[in-house]
């Protein structure tokens, strides 16, 4: 059961699950959540390619600790633009925070 | 034991990750979000990554899923305002997630699979010095990234109000000039 294949697979639901919230949600803080998801699929896969081919080191393990604090310092940054978005506009919703289109 | 962490982490993770996209209300998506990385912390015991699964739990659901709740809470609750469910929008969604789906899983189903042989558990000791020697730049680079985001983090979300406003030089001297 705990094979490379039940880890990969697992991992590819959670990032479609991911991409489908990305592209369904229209509030920033929805689409915050999609992209943790998305990360944290990469981090599964990261730990199972280490454990099921390379067992005897600590790369994966490490790429994943990385994964960690880049979503920690990104989820910071978005939440302040989240904050900052809806006080200029008054909404979260992204379909209305269209200043920049050309 | 392994198995049964298994079976318990992937279905929690499913949930919660399931639930966090369809959730009309974005509270209970920040919770769902909060049980898939609780189910994924569950998900690294079993393949020797048990430093790495409390990490996980102090830094995902310790800090990032609580501070996406504090934003809800902290905000006005435009959460409540349910987005009605626009047709063209949830077909486009699913017709892309499709499209992922097909080589995503290609590739998976065409890895070879091994099954769990190795028991090897990296501790601490290993992990800490492989971050400390060979990853110590990428290390650094997190470090000082942390550091920019904390500070952009407060330059973006502060509010000042206009009287606040701090006058440059130029301003300084435009206004003595006036008076």
């Amino acid at each position: 059961m705990t094979s490379l294949t039940s880890y990969l697979v697992l991992s590819v639901i959670l990032f479609l699950c991911g991409v489908f919230g990305l592209m369904e949600r229209r509030n920033l803080v929805g689409i915050l959540i999609s992209i943790e998801l998305m990360l944290n699929a990469a981090s599964i896969n990261f730990m199972a390619f280490n454990h099921f081919l390379f067992p005897g080191t600590v790369t994966g393990q490490i790429m994943t600790l990385f994964v960690i604090g880049l979503a920690a310092a990104e989820a910071t940054l978005f939440l302040a633009i989240v904050f900052a978005v809806y006080r200029h506009y008054r909404s979260v919703n992204v379909e209305r925070v269209d200043h920049l289109r050309g | 034991m392994n198995e049964f962490l298994f079976i318990i982490g992937a279905l929690i993770t499913l949930g919660g990750g399931i639930l966090a996209v369809i959730a009309r209300n974005l509270f209970h998506a920040a919770l769902g979000l909060a049980a898939a990385l609780a189910g994924i912390a569950c998900l690294f015991v079993p393949i020797g990554g048990e430093l790495i699964a409390v990490v996980q739990v102090l830094v995902y659901l310790g800090a990032v899923a609580v501070s996406i709740v504090f934003i809800l809470m902290l905000s006005p609750p435009f959460y409540l305002k349910r987005a009605h469910r626009n047709a063209l929008k949830l077909s486009g969604a699913v017709g892309v997630t499709l499209i992922v789906a097909v080589p995503l899983f290609a590739a998976v189903l065409s890895v070879k699979s091994h099954g769990g042989s190795s028991d090897f558990v990296p501790t601490i000791d290993q992990l800490g010095r492989a971050l400390l020697t060979e990853f110590v730049f990428p290390f650094e680079i997190i470090s000082v990234l942390l550091t920019v985001a904390i500070i952009g983090a407060i330059v973006i979300a502060r509010d000042l109000p206009e009287d606040d406003h701090i006058m440059s030089a130029a301003e300084v001297a435009e206004k003595e000039v006036k008076a």
